[in-house]
């Protein structure tokens, strides 16, 4: 009984830390710096006209990215960056192999 | 079947709304008549076009503004009993030359709703429109392609109009959800970028060429 109960302590724990954790890193609109409330600006309102589904979408894969630990943030950041740069053609490689990947479920 | 009839059929067929043996029948009565042909060209372009806008225009405030102060000066500077003719004259008609701007600036300044870091106008079929043309693998890459590049300055303001001081509750609470659109338009990518940079693609036409 008393581990039942430890363990429905414990799941009801780690349930609220999951949220907890996603909120840690947010910000607010005060601490965005004015060119990050610009693009926010301006990606809300393009959000605004996105369908209901798209926009569930974007929320669950925020709400994932803020779950993850901040380096890792950072990294897929980097990451942003370095795929946005990429010209046309190394662009299109990587989609490629990104597609390839996909196919070989991700491994 | 009468023109008339045809007429009312060909918007009935645009909004999906009519059966399989009508679309038959208005299919076999346009294919005969020109001037049915025409009209429903004409109002498959006007769907088309009316497709494109976003769902939501916003009025510019100094437009609203400039339109209401107008209003106001116009019922101040008529005599009483003129003035209550013109009142009501302009509750009538306010609203429809409100309207009427507002979609000539939207026709005119607003551009295509956007999918965030796309670089590509979000397409009817994202907001429920009618099916677009098939896919070619252009389009698909397309699709995959990260955020067009930095624009000039110029074409940017058009597009994105000053930041509002007090932002919409939405956009107050989730500030980096906003900030992070594009990243999170691309997250498998960006997560497993490192993986996915080391995938090769060779035996991929291997196994293509394999069946």
């Amino acid at each position: 009984m008393k581990a039942a109960v430890g363990v429905a302590i414990l799941a009801a724990c780690l349930a609220a830390a999951g949220p907890a954790a996603a909120q840690r890193y947010a910000r607010d609109w005060q601490q965005l710096s004015p060119e990050e409330q610009r693009r926010a600006w301006d990606n809300y309102r393009r959000y605004q006209q996105l369908p209901q589904q798209r926009r569930d979408m974007y929320d669950n894969r925020f709400q994932r990215f803020q779950g993850l630990p901040p380096q890792e943030q950072e990294r897929m950041r980097q990451n942003y960056e370095s795929y946005r740069r990429q010209d046309p053609a190394s662009r299109q490689q990587f989609n490629e192999k990104y597609r390839r990947w996909k196919e070989r479920g991700g491994r | 079947m009468r023109c008339r009839t045809a007429r009312r059929w060909i918007t009935r067929d645009l909004a999906g709304e009519l059966t399989p043996g009508r679309v038959e029948r208005l299919a076999q009565h346009v294919e005969r008549c020109e001037g049915c042909r025409r009209e429903q060209v004409a109002y498959a372009a006007l769907d088309r076009a009316l497709g494109t806008l976003p769902m939501v225009a916003a009025m510019p405030t100094r437009l609203e503004q400039d339109t209401l102060r107008r209003v106001r000066l116009a019922a101040d500077a008529d005599p009483p009993r003129a003035a209550s003719r013109v009142g009501r004259w302009l509750i009538v008609t306010a609203p429809a030359l409100v309207a009427t701007a507002a979609l000539v600036l939207t026709l005119r300044t607003v551009p295509p709703a956007m999918d965030p870091g796309a670089g590509e106008p979000v397409t009817g079929r994202a907001r429920g429109g009618p099916a677009p043309a098939p896919s070619t693998p252009k389009r698909l890459a397309r699709r995959d392609a990260p955020p067009a590049p930095p624009q000039p300055e110029a074409r940017r303001r058009r597009t994105a109009p000053t930041v509002p001081g007090d932002p919409p509750a939405e956009l107050a609470a989730r500030p980096d959800l906003f900030v992070n659109l594009p990243l999170l338009r691309n997250f498998d990518k960006l997560q497993h970028y490192d993986a996915i940079q080391t995938t090769t693609v060779d035996d991929q036409q291997g196994d293509r060429s394999n069946g």
